[in-house]
C-alpha cells in the first residue's frame, strides 16, 4: 500500500514511541505523554495499531536462537570482515543477565552516573567497602572522592550496606540519611522518599533542617517539608535484595504495582478485582511465573495485547 | 478464470517461451549450478504472473531482459540469504549442548519465520539490526545494549525508533 505525508509523519511519531516504551525506564510522565500523542490524531492511533502488531510479531518470535542464527547470517553475508568481533557479539546475545548474575564492581572514576534495567538489579562496592545493591530500574550518581562516599539517589530504590567504622550518606530530593555501620534501604517515590533502617540507626536530615533518627526495625517517609510517623518495619521488606517478593494478605493492585516494577511495559490490573488478596513468596527474576501463578491461585485471567502489555482481569 | 487472466496468462506464456532459454543462461554462471538456475527460472516466472498489477506491469515492459534480470537478481539474493540463514541455523544447533527436539515442519516454519525477520531488518544497518534483536528478541536493557554495542543509551534508543520504524513501513508496503 502507498503511505500519505500524514501516516509516514504518525509512524515515524509511533516509532519514538515504541523506542521509548520499550527502553524499560518508563516514567509516568511518559505515559502519559504517550496517551495524549495517541488521543491527539486518528492517525495516531492507527501508527499505534502498527506499532502494537510489529511488537506482536518480535514477542512471537522465538527467543534467544533467533538473534544468534540472524546474526550468523548477517556475519555470513558480510564475509570475514568483521569475524571476531562479531563472533564474540554473537555468544554475548543469547545471554540475557538477568537477576540473580549481580555484577561487581569497583569504583575509580571521580563521578559516575550508575542505572539498573528493568528486572536488573546491580551491586556497586564503593572505596570504603560500602556496598549499594540498585533494585530494578534505578540510577544513582556516585561521589566516591571523599572520605565519606555520597550518593545520590535519582531514581528507584538502593540497599545500603555501610561496614564498621565506616560512614555513608544517601541524598534524594527530599533529604539525605547519614549512617555509620549499618544496613538501610532508600527508595524514591514521586512525592516522597522512604527510609528502611535493617541495621543500626540513620539520620535524616530535610532541606528545611529537621532531622530525625530512625533505629534499626524502623520506617520511615520523609517529603522536603517535615516525616510521617516513624513504624515498624513490613515483615520481609527486604526481601528484594534476595530477588524475592513476600506479601502476606496484600491487596492485588498493590502487588501487581510492585510486579510491574520489575517488568518492561505496562501492567495493569482491573478495577474489579484489585480488592482481592494475595499472599505468597515469589521470585522476582522471573514475573511470569508470577503472572500464571496468578491465573491458578485467584479468579482472575491474564490478558495480553502484547508481551509488553498485560492486564489481569475477572476470570 | 476471468478474462485478465486469460489475457495475463498468454503474455506470460509468450514471454516464457521467448526468454526462458536466455535467462537460464544469464543465471547459471551466476550460481554455479544448472539446476539450481532452472529452479530461479521458474520462481521468476510465478512472480511476473503473481505480482501486483502483473498484468499492467508487463503491458509497461519494454526491456524483457531486463525486467526479467531484475526479478532473477532479487531472488538470488533472497536465495542466497536462504542459504546463509540455514548454514547459521546448522551451526547454532551445532552449538546447542543438547538436540533441539524439533519437527522437519517446525523446523521449516521456524526457518520461514526466521528468512521473512531476516528479509524485513536487511536494509538496516548493522548496528541498528544488531540493536533491535537484542532489545526485542533477547529482551536485553538499552544500557546493555548501549554497553555491548559501544555506543550511548541516547543512540540505542534512536536506533530502535529508527528499526521499528522501518519495520512498520516494510510490513504495511509488503502486505506482511
Amino acid at each position: 500500500m502507498a503511505l500519505s505525508a500524514e501516516q509516514r509523519t504518525a509512524l515515524r511519531q509511533a516509532a519514538h514511541w515504541y523506542s521509548q516504551l520499550n527502553s524499560g525506564e518508563v516514567q509516568p510522565s511518559d505515559h502519559s505523554a504517550w496517551q495524549s500523542w495517541l488521543n491527539a490524531a486518528p492517525a495516531n492511533a492507527w501508527a499505534w495499531q502498527q506499532a502494537e502488531r510489529l511488537q506482536t510479531r518480535m514477542s512471537a518470535t522465538p527467543a534467544p536462537a533467533t538473534s544468534r542464527v540472524l546474526s550468523l547470517a548477517a556475519h555470513g553475508r558480510h564475509a570475514t570482515r568483521r569475524r571476531v568481533v562479531k563472533a564474540g557479539l554473537v555468544l554475548l546475545g543469547g545471554s540475557a543477565l538477568g537477576l540473580g548474575s549481580y555484577r561487581e564492581m569497583q569504583y575509580s572514576p571521580l563521578l559516575a552516573d550508575e542505572r539498573s534495567g528493568v528486572g536488573e538489579q546491580r551491586s556497586l562496592t564503593l572505596k570504603n567497602g560500602s556496598t549499594l545493591l540498585l533494585n530494578s530500574a534505578s540510577a544513582v550518581d556516585i561521589d566516591d572522592t571523599r572520605e565519606q562516599p555520597h550518593v545520590r539517589l535519582r531514581q528507584g530504590e538502593i540497599m545500603v550496606e555501610v561496614p564498621e567504622q565506616q560512614r555513608c550518606s544517601v541524598v534524594t530530593r527530599h533529604g539525605s540519611i547519614a549512617a555509620g555501620h549499618s544496613r538501610f534501604c532508600v527508595r524514591l517515590f514521586d512525592d516522597a522518599s522512604k527510609l528502611d533502617v535493617f541495621g543500626q540507626q540513620a539520620r535524616v536530615t530535610l532541606a528545611s533542617g529537621q532531622a530525625m533518627e530512625v533505629h534499626g526495625g524502623q520506617s520511615c517517609q520523609f517529603d522536603g517539608k517535615g516525616f510521617s510517623a516513624v513504624q515498624t518495619l513490613a515483615n520481609a521488606a527486604d526481601a528484594w535484595s534476595r530477588g524475592l517478593l513476600i506479601v502476606n494478605d496484600q491487596r492485588l493492585d498493590t502487588f501487581v504495582t510492585e510486579v510491574s516494577r520489575y517488568r518492561p511495559g505496562w501492567l495493569h490490573c482491573a478495577p474489579s478485582v484489585a480488592g482481592l488478596r494475595i499472599s505468597g513468596t515469589y521470585r522476582l527474576d522471573d514475573t511470569e511465573q508470577i503472572l500464571r501463578a496468578l491465573a491458578t491461585s485467584l479468579p482472575v485471567q491474564v490478558q495480553r495485547r502484547t508481551r509488553f502489555w498485560v492486564t489481569i482481569t475477572a476470570a | 478464470m476471468s478474462t485478465p487472466d486469460v489475457a495475463l496468462n498468454s503474455q506470460v506464456s509468450q514471454l516464457y517461451r521467448a526468454q526462458s532459454k536466455w535467462l537460464h543462461g544469464w543465471l547459471t554462471p551466476r550460481v554455479n549450478c544448472t539446476h539450481l538456475a532452472a529452479d530461479l527460472v521458474q520462481d521468476v516466472f510465478v512472480r511476473v504472473m503473481t505480482a501486483a498489477d502483473a498484468a499492467a506491469k508487463l503491458e509497461a515492459v519494454r526491456e524483457p531482459k531486463g525486467y526479467l534480470a531484475t526479478i532473477a537478481r532479487r531472488l538470488m539474493i533472497d536465495h542466497l540469504r536462504r542459504v546463509h540463514l540455514e548454514r547459521a541455523w546448522l551451526q547454532v544447533l551445532a552449538e546447542q549442548p543438547e538436540a533441539l527436539d524439533i519437527s522437519a515442519e517446525q523446523r521449516l516454519s521456524l526457518l520461514q519465520t526466521l528468512f521473512e525477520l531476516d528479509a524485513m531488518l536487511a536494509a538496516l544497518g548493522a548496528n541498528v539490526r544488531e540493536a533491535f534483536l537484542l532489545s526485542q528478541v533477547d529482551g536485553m536493557p538499552y544500557k546493555r545494549i548501549a554497553a555491548q554495542l559501544g555506543v550511548s543509551e541516547v543512540t540505542v534508543r534512536r536506533y530502535i525508533a529508527k528499526a521499528a520504524e522501518h519495520c512498520m513501513i516494510y510490513s504495511l508496503t509488503h502486505g506482511q
